[in-house]
């Protein structure tokens, strides 16, 4: 079963939104986490946060019931709010790992299936995959299209966004989906720039803002040709 | 395109619009020229010296001795002078390391955020920056009656493309030379080379209905982050233009020193050949990190105006 984790990473303070495959370890030490269950490949999320434990939690599909499992943490695991050794999850559940608080969102084929239909045509492997949609209260507001068995890393480097591949083989940024803990690909150049897209300093004159992602609609959106700045150079 | 052998040795420029990762290619076939130029050179200069040595001693003893030894004298000696060719041929595919490693690290940051299909315009010069084309001015020198100061410019990398928010950059890299010439009290001709520092110009042409009121912003050099040693020259906006410009100071890499065309020009305080190489690898890296400084700092004024758009809404 897949599952998507809502929550925002306590290091970098950024959202972060993995989707992956259980059995899911939850913890902050990424190599401490086991790698295998039962024969099963372990999607082993890593959250940077001194009230984790080095393996937290794991969530695991038993017979289509999906359960938190508490991993002796000495802060302990809360589902909505009580604190609990083992607990069954559903949809829309809210999960407390020592400061940080997950949304757990269960990815079943109904929710998929639709997507998928979202992103016809069926676009390149590169091109990312997403839809747009409008809030209750009118504001826009970027919806992430959940990808089948495709790469959900966060790529880009001026402009955070989904990687989007349809297929992780040959993904650089997952690596062939080995690389499902950590779901933000970053690059060393972002540690230049240590608060690029915060605005606390300097306003620009416009007031407080908060932070912005560049979403893939947006690039859909602003397709033009290439042709104009080639004639510029007059390169052969 | 695979990079023309024959057209690079006469013009010493790379200019190719392509897809980044077909211009890294040619970054790759361009560093395998340089390294076999420098390995033929290393080689012939060897010879050279070789030659020069033996023509030298024997020529000595023969006009001590007026002996046979004349007869090694010259041929050694002619030897060394077709070898000298024979380095010069070489040397001038001995491309400075830096200009396309540089763009080689360059494309694949930019690549990230440009659409698959997208491509780039690059231009990469090679001819050393004391070329006579590259003088923009003749000055008197301050304080030495009757020398004067050469000032050249060499925009040795030009890259254009486009960002996936459609928004155009072009960035242009322009290294400034210096050569002080004049007589000294032996009324000999001498001649001063400096390194004098290279100044980086990204211009962003993006797209107004994107990123709106980008003219309104204030104070937007307080947005911009340049790596220590750097400074900020100018930076202008205007409704869909965003340029930004800094100056990488000489005063940060005291030991580099550009290879020259000029022979006399050489500096007489010769930097050891490992000395250079970590020089250039430093020039390098601070030129790598300013330009990812230059591109996050624009964003993080041009993201401004759209949030500011986003907030009004």
């Amino acid at each position: 079963m897949r599952i998507q984790l809502i929550f925002t990473d306590p290091g970098s303070d950024m959202p972060k939104r993995p989707i992956l495959e259980t059995p899911i370890a939850l913890g902050s030490e990424f190599m401490v986490m086991p790698s295998l269950l039962s024969d099963r490949r372990v999607s082993r999320l890593t959250i940077k946060d001194p009230q984790i434990s080095s393996y937290h939690a794991l969530i695991d599909d038993f017979d289509g019931q999906v359960m938190v499992i508490d991993q002796q943490a000495p802060a302990g695991v809360k589902v909505n709010g009580v604190m609990e050794q083992a607990a069954a999850l559903k949809d829309g559940d809210r999960l407390q790992l020592g400061g940080c608080e997950i949304l757990v969102r269960l990815v079943i084929a109904a929710e998929t299936a639709p997507a998928r239909s979202l992103a016809q045509p069926v676009p390149s492997a590169a091109t990312p995959v997403s839809a747009e949609s409008t809030s209750a209260s009118g504001s826009r507001v970027s919806a992430t299209v959940i990808p089948g068995d495709g790469c959900d890393r966060r790529v880009g480097f001026l402009f955070p966004r989904r990687c989007g591949r349809l297929t992780t083989k040959g993904c650089p940024h997952c690596q062939d989906g080995q690389m499902q803990e950590e779901p933000y690909f970053y690059y060393p150049e972002h540690a230049y720039y240590t608060n690029y897209g915060s605005y606390g300093g300097w306003d620009g004159g416009y007031g407080s803002t908060t932070g912005i992602d560049f979403t893939d609609a947006d690039a859909a959106s602003l397709a033009t040709s290439d042709v104009d700045f080639e004639q510029d150079m007059g390169a052969s | 395109m695979a990079v023309n052998l024959a057209t690079l040795r006469d013009r010493l420029t790379y200019r190719n619009t392509a897809t980044p990762a077909l211009v890294r290619k040619d970054m790759g076939q361009l560093s395998q020229i340089d390294k076999q130029a420098e390995v033929e050179t290393a080689k012939f200069r060897k010879r050279r010296n070789l030659a020069a040595t033996i023509g030298t001693i024997f020529g000595f003893l023969a006009f001590v001795t007026f002996g046979l030894t004349l007869l090694i004298a010259v041929p050694a000696i002619v030897f060394a002078i077709q070898t000298q060719e024979k380095v010069k041929y070489h040397r001038r595919l001995d491309l400075p390391n830096y200009r396309y490693q540089l763009l080689n690290r360059l494309l694949p940051i930019l690549e990230r955020d440009m659409r698959p299909s997208g491509r780039v315009a690059a231009i990469l010069q090679f001819d050393p920056p004391d070329n006579k084309t590259k003088v923009v001015r003749k000055i008197p020198h301050p304080r030495r009656p009757g020398w004067q100061i050469e000032l050249f410019e060499d925009p040795w990398l030009t890259l254009r493309g486009r960002l996936i928010d459609g928004t155009r950059f072009a960035l242009t890299l322009t290294q400034h030379h210096q050569e002080r010439s004049g007589k000294n009290v032996n009324n000999k001709l001498r001649i001063r080379p400096r390194y004098k520092g290279i100044d980086l110009r990204l211009e962003l042409k993006c797209l107004p209905q994107r990123y709106p009121n980008l003219a309104t912003i204030k104070n937007p050099e307080q947005a911009v982050q340049l790596p220590k040693g750097v400074l900020l020259k100018e930076i202008r906006v205007d409704s869909r233009t965003l340029v930004l410009k800094a100056k990488l100071s000489e005063q940060a890499h005291l030991n580099f020193m550009p290879a020259l065309g000029n022979f006399q020009a050489t500096p007489s305080a010769v930097v050891s050949p490992q000395l250079q190489a970590e020089a250039e690898k430093n020039l390098e890296d601070d030129l790598h990190r300013t330009i990812v400084l230059m591109f996050m700092s624009a964003y993080q004024i041009l993201n401004l105006t759209r949030m500011a758009e986003q907030k009004r809404a």
